[in-house]
């Protein structure tokens, strides 16, 4: 990177902190810092939905998936319109007028305290892991890109991020959120115009087309019924769509946004906005992936994207092995370029396949040489692109939008996460009726405290790649049973405390077996989420029909 | 602050609570057309 896109990375951060800061209006009560004293217009709480969900890793994970597979992980999001329609009808109405701070308030009101501080505590744990590795994952990729060591990566991410979450609140988080949102589409958009510019002067945009369309990149819809498939149109459309109401339903990080709205309907058109704009949004992610490999097929892109073990391969018995194959790479890549620019589909399909096989063995080299044997290069194709085919000053733009896109999803979350630990846990259980002063400063402490807590789990699952694999399946083992909780909570009469606890910890039970039994554990983890719902729901009635104390029927807002 | 199950801070008076028929018939549109158009697009390029 040259000094001009260090100058606009610096500026960008530097504006984004201080003007977070500068909207934080009104964030001297607990109302202000946690809920905003719900004032946030509809669009601001729907790019901050949107933004929460869209972190580093969406943008440069996604365009690598696609740039590997294609368009179809775009089947994961068929269920969120209708998700938001359901969350639209059910949820928002009630925890609106309900004016609580968290769902899991809710909890408390229709069932016990038992069954709010459970489900709370399962928020805690998740979200507190997974904000650590939503972290480490764009650290390690950004660490590797710019040259940083891991621990100045994480810190440049986290330090202002604490800094405008702690000190500006959930305002400082919307407003951010909004800008990030505006960055990382004009900064997609970019890099979709320069690509074309790029594609177009070798072939047509038909062609293009055609030449992503042969290697299967286009196909977004798979019809297959197999469970053990994570993206079909099944799994996208019954499996996301439990997800998506889980998500939106049940997770403080996402409930707490529309809780800033000011009125139902402001809260109801910011989900909506979702429900438009997310599907058309993740196409754009995906199509940029797909360009970047068809722009690839027209110049030489490196053997393998992630350049972090070259040192160490050319250090080691496998160093001429590794070369060798460079040189094959670079001869199959020209191959497959004129075949592409002939239109011949046969032999460009041949050398394609011949490129991906060698990309196979050089990765096998890598493993093999560095130990490494969960090494790709996926996350490594965008940034790559970004820093070595994008214009001087658009390249500081772009590295600088997924900076703020890591630090906008995890202050959003950080937040959520303070004001669970301070209204279901502090307030609610050790330090009663203290003056809003106090909560407020026992607020900022425990942002801080996650915030510090997130940086450690960042530094330290960075190098643990299994650890990532069991906090990123973690959020599936009870984000299916947290939903089954408030189904019972706000559609069933009959549904007692005791039904709910249980049918929680039973929900949760069945997830994990069904997540680690040898019968069952190929099964994607989207359909746990409907198979954690379901269990909650049909143990928790079972139980409440035969519990001798008194259903209460769900509160009425 | 108090924060006891009684303590319900239910506000009944809080305004804007319309019926949104129609946005959610259009969502449902959109992602109709979104899913066809998909799958024509990767059926016409594969």
């Amino acid at each position: 990177m040259r000094s001009l896109d260090w100058l606009v990375v610096v500026v960008y951060l530097v504006w984004i902190v201080y003007d977070g800061l500068r909207r934080s209006k009104g964030t001297d009560k607990v109302d202000g810092y946690f809920l905003a004293n719900r004032s946030l217009p509809w669009w601001a709480v729907g790019l901050s939905v949107m933004a929460t969900q869209m972190s580093a890793v969406t943008i440069v994970g996604t365009t690598g998936q696609a740039y590997v597979t294609g368009l179809r992980f775009i089947q994961f999001y068929f269920g969120l319109p209708l998700a938001m329609i359901i969350l639209s009808l059910t949820v928002v109405p009630f925890f609106t007028r309900a004016r609580v701070y968290t769902a899991y308030e809710y909890l408390e009101r229709r069932f016990d305290v038992r069954t709010r501080s459970l489900a709370s505590f399962l928020f805690l744990m998740g979200r507190a892991f997974s904000l650590g590795v939503t972290l480490a994952a764009p650290s390690v990729v950004m660490s590797a890109i710019l040259g940083w060591t891991l621990p100045v990566t994480v810190l440049a991410i986290c330090v202002p991020m604490i800094v405008y979450t702690t000190l500006g609140g959930v305002q400082a988080v919307a407003w951010t959120d909004v800008k990030q949102m505006f960055i990382v589409v004009g900064g997609m958009a970019a890099a979709v115009v320069i690509l074309l510019y790029g594609i177009l002067h070798h072939v047509t945009f038909g062609q293009a087309l055609h030449l992503a369309g042969a290697t299967g990149r286009l196909k977004a819809i798979d019809f297959k019924l197999d469970l053990r498939e994570t993206y079909t149109f099944w799994s996208g459309m019954i499996g996301g769509l439990f997800l998506m109401l889980s998500y939106f339903g049940c997770d403080q990080s996402q409930v707490q946004r529309y809780l800033t709205a000011k009125s139902i309907d402001e809260a109801r058109q910011s989900l909506l906005m979702s429900a438009f704009v997310k599907i058309p949004l993740q196409l754009l992610i995906l199509t940029t992936g797909v360009l970047v490999f068809v722009f690839y097929l027209f110049q030489t892109p490196p053997m393998l994207f992630n350049r972090a073990y070259d040192a160490q391969v050319a250090a080691s018995p496998h160093a001429a092995e590794y070369e060798s194959l460079e040189k094959e790479f670079d001869a199959a890549v020209a191959g497959r370029r004129e075949a592409a620019v002939r239109d011949n589909r046969e032999e460009f399909l041949a050398g394609d396949a011949r490129v991906r096989s060698i990309r196979d063995r050089a990765a096998g080299i890598v493993r093999q040489a560095t130990g490494d044997e969960r090494y790709n290069d996926v996350n490594y194709v965008f940034p790559t692109f970004i820093t070595t085919e994008m214009p001087i000053g658009l390249v500081g733009l772009m590295i600088a939008a997924i900076f703020t896109a890591a630090m906008s999803a995890s202050g959003g979350e950080l937040n959520a996460l303070a004001t669970a630990t301070i209204i279901d846990f502090y307030r609610r259980h050790f330090v009663k009726g203290a003056t809003d002063t106090h909560y407020l400063l026992v607020s900022k402490l425990a942002t801080m405290f996650w915030g510090l807590f997130a940086c450690v789990v960042a530094m330290y699952s960075a190098n643990q790649g299994s650890l990532i694999e069991v906090v990123n399946r973690y959020g599936s083992f009870f984000y299916g049973s947290l939903l089954g909780v408030f189904i019972l909570a706000i559609l069933t009469k009959r549904a007692t405390a005791r039904g709910a606890f249980w049918g929680l910890l039973a929900g949760m039970a069945v997830v994990l077996i069904v997540a680690f039994a040898p019968g069952t554990r190929d099964i994607a983890f989207l359909w746990h989420n409907l198979i954690g719902a379901f269990v909650v729901v049909i143990v928790g009635m079972t139980i409440s029909r035969f519990d001798p104390r008194r259903a209460g029927a769900p509160a009425q807002y | 602050m108090s924060d006891s199950p009684s303590d319900t801070r239910a506000d009944a008076g809080l305004g804007g609570d319309t019926d949104m028929t129609g946005t959610y018939v259009k969502v449902l549109l959109v992602e109709a057309a979104i899913l066809i158009a998909l799958f024509v697009f990767g059926r016409l390029f594969s």
